[in-house]
């Protein structure tokens, strides 16, 4: 090959490459939108307020849309480049955006929740996302979960009465229970995911038990705990799916919705679910809050906005308040999701009832948006906690969900395995630096 | 190695196309061999420094410090070995690198087994061979999301159809008898079968291709010997092919030592941590909640010694072929 | 004579039966992934189970017209086919360099390709994302390309210079005689010799890109530029399953790979079979 052929078979190479190559020096205009919300529906929704936005002010924004665990590999490797997106939806970690804070790298959004009318929203919501007496986050959406029922097997049973304690429940799973009708009575989720955390832990709340005490000190062996690890394995094991020590948020919605279950916890989203595979259970599904031990506790989960400090941080504010102060744009967000999340503005709630399926099933949805006091979130355990900044870790090592397994599938006794997973938290907390 | 040179890459264009063919060594320069192997080489070797060597290296500095992956851009604190110190004394990694090594031998085992066993079959003659053999290089090409939802599907113990199936030639007395994934043997087994189904093709591509030039007349020598099928295969077949396979071996537990999608997309290294591989706890440390790159960093250089000391066997198993 | 034809029909049963055994380890699950792609969302997790589905193309209708799924596909067609491009070209000459000519150190060069499979991905792309901000390659599906380098130029320079290391001297050295420059004899002689090796390694080269999830969902943001493999795993959220649009995508991506496959089968088994082999 001489120099021309080599010149001309580069020149071709180069050219394919240019083809092929999009670069983005052309948009470094637009704003970087970064979310784990990112079903091909809400996608979908996501670039239509986009698309608004640019008529109304004239800014472009652009979605970069992945998986909720691959957020933090995604935000790491951005701060990595010293590029960080503009603007993070709905990632759910409080503790991780209080971290991304800390660090100086968000923006503090007191000025626009007053701006947008502080007593409109929801007060515990707010506090979720207070850092040092910044606002860190806008919660745009709460998610609650909900004991979903299956009326018609209910009656089947002859229960008059959807269960409101752990006593109600486990009676009322009992008679549900007809495995060999492919029927089982409930869905204690075991698998060594978050959903596991989740629930146990609201059982856990709901006993009297904390994962931390008020100086942030593990508190997860005590007599609450081990209460709560007894009924949640007794359910798991008797009562649960035989394959319960596998699921995550997905299993136990789908064991709902294929009419496996006569109960499941779930959060909103099973709605849809119903709709899209199986219309038949709407009519007889109805949502109670979760069977409550000594107190009403509820697992608050919340999508939020957080707006980082790049040079283009007064027009990410702008998209943040065009989204959360035009109700009909904030509505539009929970569109595909109708009743999972719940808008955090109290004066938007009422407009979910422009929604067909919010209105032709009271009886599902209004456990899901009413609001109650009584919810706690994994970073305030409750209004005298500080905010928890080591939970996260607790979370990512499946320190209760390994906990559980142990209990249903290793056969260890209730209290050893509280104790191991204690030791195992104290051992983690040991490491974290506040 | 030949002494002739090369002729100038540099030189002028036209001369070259008025004698294409033009006596060599005439140009202006002449580059020697080692000038232009060098040339050839440099493209790659820069592509080894900056996509690889430095990699490599950033994840064996950043082993000696305290450092929270949201800080990789500032700096951390310099701890020497304080991280290969936790790691000796956590409990987790050792059970980790137990499952790990578990999980690639068995894999590994079973793809050379299958794969050869396939690879047997498909160079005997028979109807339709050509398109058996593209068929079963399917599970190979399917993106691995995929791989792992469909067999989530079929190993679902209230509507997957593998119970069904069981079911109605009634070996459980219930559909939802057997729970696969949810007890440590059973899930251990499941994802050992989800990753010898996805790359045992590979095995059988590379083997098939041995087989076939492996010459015939020895089968025939060892027929006039009397040398019966059985002794035919372990004489010759498996001798022909012990070097494919252990080569094999090698590149496919260094593959599967490191592969975490499969399993954490399957099992999230549950049942009660039965299949919580060494990738899967880089995961959990360095980027999950945890965010300890330090620490993350410390378990993959310990995994890349590991797997040092597998290419030293590897490398030292080829001199010696080409020594004999 | 009647004992061996029937050993001989004994024999044949018995590979037609193997084969068959075979078939339908390896295409059961194909099966049940095209056949729920087929189906609608509540019959997918329907029991007893539903074999043969009257057909429903709402998860490919809504795969065409809901997601930009013909624009990833399209993505992930030119940044496997630049990665692959890039690969067998700096493959093949580095290979030939490393068998046919003196360079110092080369050894050491020849085994550190495989040090790019001894390193977890997940810490890998750390340190790639800091030296592509350097480059300016963030976002860039000229980017991705040469982050699949990491995998495909070591492959094809393994399997190349074995391949290379069996096409004899003489030849190349007839060529040089006869007034050839080394690079012509490297394009005229040896490289129509290595033909099957390099179809071979294109196609596994490329394959690794195509099913490549890790790099394409760290370095690529925009949507618009997404690969297949990230931009399918959002149909499968740990939240929610889409399993019919999951099933419908992954059909149609693994299409264009089996065709492929399909096409070039021959050269897989020769190609990989002359180079592989020695490792």
């Amino acid at each position: 090959m001489d120099r021309r052929q080599f010149l001309q078979s580069s020149a071709a190479a180069a050219g394919l490459l240019a083809w092929g190559t999009e670069t983005v020096s052309a948009q470094q205009a637009a704003l970087r939108f970064s979310t784990p919300e990112a079903d091909p529906q809400q996608i979908k929704t996501w670039e239509a307020i986009f698309a608004d936005f640019k008529t109304a002010k004239g800014i472009e924004t652009k979605g970069e849309y992945g998986l909720w665990d691959d957020l933090v590999k995604k935000i790491s490797s951005d701060l990595v480049a010293g590029t960080p997106p503009d603007i993070i939806a709905g990632g759910s970690k409080p503790g991780f955006v209080q971290d991304l804070a800390k660090r100086g790298l968000t923006v503090d959004l007191r000025e626009l929740v007053d701006e947008i009318g502080r007593s409109d929203f929801d007060p515990a919501a707010l506090a979720q996302w207070q850092y040092k007496g910044q606002q860190v986050a806008i919660p745009y959406g709460r998610q609650t979960c909900v004991l979903w029922c299956r009326t018609d097997l209910f009656a089947e049973a002859g229960i008059s009465k959807l269960p409101v304690t752990w006593d109600d429940y486990m009676a009322a799973a009992e008679k549900l229970h007809k495995p060999e009708k492919g029927i089982y009575g409930a869905v204690f989720p075991a698998g060594r995911t978050w959903n596991t955390h989740i629930q146990f832990i609201g059982h856990m709340w709901s006993a009297g038990g904390f994962f931390f005490n008020e100086k942030l000190e593990v508190v997860l062996d005590s007599p609450e705990t081990v209460r709560a690890a007894k009924y949640y394995t007794e359910m798991v094991k008797r009562f649960s799916p035989p394959d319960a020590t596998t699921y995550g948020f997905r299993e136990a919605a789908a064991a709902y919705t294929t009419g496996k279950a006569a109960t499941t916890f779930y959060f909103g989203r099973v709605l849809t679910h119903l709709y899209q595979q199986n219309p038949a259970l709407l009519k007889v599904s109805e949502t109670v809050h979760i069977p409550r031990d000594k107190q009403n506790r509820v697992w608050d989960g919340q999508d939020e906005f957080v707006v980082m400090k790049t040079p283009k941080s007064s027009r990410s504010i702008d998209l943040v308040r065009f989204i959360m102060s035009d109700p009909n744009q904030l509505y539009r967000v929970f569109g595909p999701v109708i009743s999972h999340v719940v808008p955090t503005r109290k004066s938007v709630v009422p407009k979910l009832q422009e929604h067909e399926w919010v209105r032709d099933n009271p009886k599902i949805v209004n456990t899901l948006i009413q609001p109650h006091d009584y919810a706690v979130s994994d970073v305030l355990e409750s209004s005298k906690h500080p905010f928890n900044y080591k939970m996260d870790a607790m979370i990512s090592k499946n320190v209760l969900p390994d906990m559980i397994q142990r209990i249903v599938v290793g056969g260890d006794s209730v209290e050893k395995a509280v104790s191991a997973a204690h030791k195992t938290a104290v051992e983690i907390a040991k490491d974290i630096k506040s | 190695m030949t002494r002739i040179y090369d002729r100038n890459v540099a030189e002028p264009a036209e001369e070259h196309r008025a004698s294409p063919r033009a006596v060599g060594g005439v140009g202006p320069t002449i580059i020697p061999d080692r000038w232009l192997g060098a040339a050839m080489l440099a493209p790659s070797v820069l592509v080894f420094l900056a996509l690889l060597i430095f990699p490599l290296g950033y994840g064996i500095y950043t082993s000696f410090f305290r450092i929270d992956t949201l800080d990789l851009s500032t700096g951390g604190t310099f701890v020497g070995f304080e991280n290969y110190l936790w790691l000796l004394g956590n409990e987790q990694f050792w059970h980790a690198l137990k499952t790990s090594t578990m999980f690639s031998v068995v894999v590994v085992s079973l793809q050379i087994v299958l794969g050869t066993a396939v690879a047997l079959l498909l160079n005997s003659s028979f109807k339709g061979r050509t398109l058996v053999r593209g068929l079963i290089l399917f599970p190979y090409m399917m993106p691995v999301v995929a791989v792992v939802l469909v067999w989530l599907l079929l190993y679902n113990a209230i509507f997957g159809v593998i119970n069904y199936l069981i079911f109605s030639v009634g070996f459980i007395p219930r559909v939802d008898s057997i729970a696969w994934l949810a007890n440590p043997t059973s899930a251990f087994i499941g994802v050992v079968l989800v990753a010898v189904w996805k790359y045992f093709p590979f095995v059988v591509v590379i083997v098939l291709a041995r087989l076939q030039v492996i010459p015939q007349d020895l089968y025939e020598a060892a027929k006039i010997d009397g040398a019966g099928p059985i002794s035919r295969f372990f004489d010759i077949t498996l001798r022909e092919l012990r070097d494919v396979l252990l080569v094999v071996a090698l590149l496919r537990t260094i593959f599967i030592f490191n592969n975490f999608e499969i399993v954490y997309l399957m099992t999230h290294g549950g049942p009660m941590q039965a299949t919580l591989t060494l990738p899967i706890l880089v995961y959990e440390t360095a980027l999950d909640g945890d965010r300890s790159f330090g620490r993350g960093s410390a378990i993959a250089v310990v995994m890349f010694a590991i797997l040092m000391c597998v290419m030293t066997v590897y490398f030292r198993f080829l001199r010696k072929e080409d020594q004999k | 004579m009647i004992s061996l034809s029937m050993r001989k029909r004994f024999t044949s049963v018995r590979t037609y039966l193997l084969v068959a055994l075979l078939l339908m380890f390896v295409g059961f699950p194909l099966y049940w992934m095209l056949m729920s792609s087929l189906k609608n969302s509540s019959d997918i997790v329907r029991l007893p189970p539903v074999w043969w589905p009257l057909p429903t193309w709402e998860h490919y209708d809504e795969l065409f017209s809901v997601t930009k799924f013909g624009r990833w596909f399209l993505n992930s067609l030119i940044v496997c086919s630049m990665s692959t491009v890039i690969a067998v070209f700096l493959g093949v000459i580095g290979a030939y360099s490393l068998v046919r000519l003196k360079v110092p150190g080369k050894e050491v060069l020849a085994r550190s390709v495989l040090l790019a499979y001894m390193f977890p991905g997940v810490l890998l792309v750390i340190p790639l994302v800091l030296v592509f901000s350097h480059l300016g390659l963030i976002n860039s599906q000229f980017g991705l390309s040469l982050a699949y380098l990491t995998f495909a130029l070591p492959f094809v320079m393994w399997v190349m210079r074995d391949f290379f290391g069996s096409v004899p001297v003489d030849l190349e050295e007839a060529a040089m005689i006869d007034g050839a420059s080394r690079l012509e004899a490297l394009r005229d002689v040896v490289i129509p010799q290595a033909y099957p090796g390099i179809i071979a390694t294109s196609i596994f080269a490329f394959l690794f890109a195509w099913n490549e999830y890790l790099f394409s969902a760290i370095l690529v943001r925009d949507h618009d530029l997404m690969t297949l493999p990230p931009a399918m795993a959002n149909f499968a959220s740990a939240m929610d399953t889409r399993w019919g649009l999951v099933m419908a995508a992954s059909t149609v991506a693994t299409l264009p790979m089996a065709m492929a496959f399909a096409f070039l089968q021959k050269y897989l088994v020769t190609g990989i079979g002359a180079g592989g082999v020695k490792g």
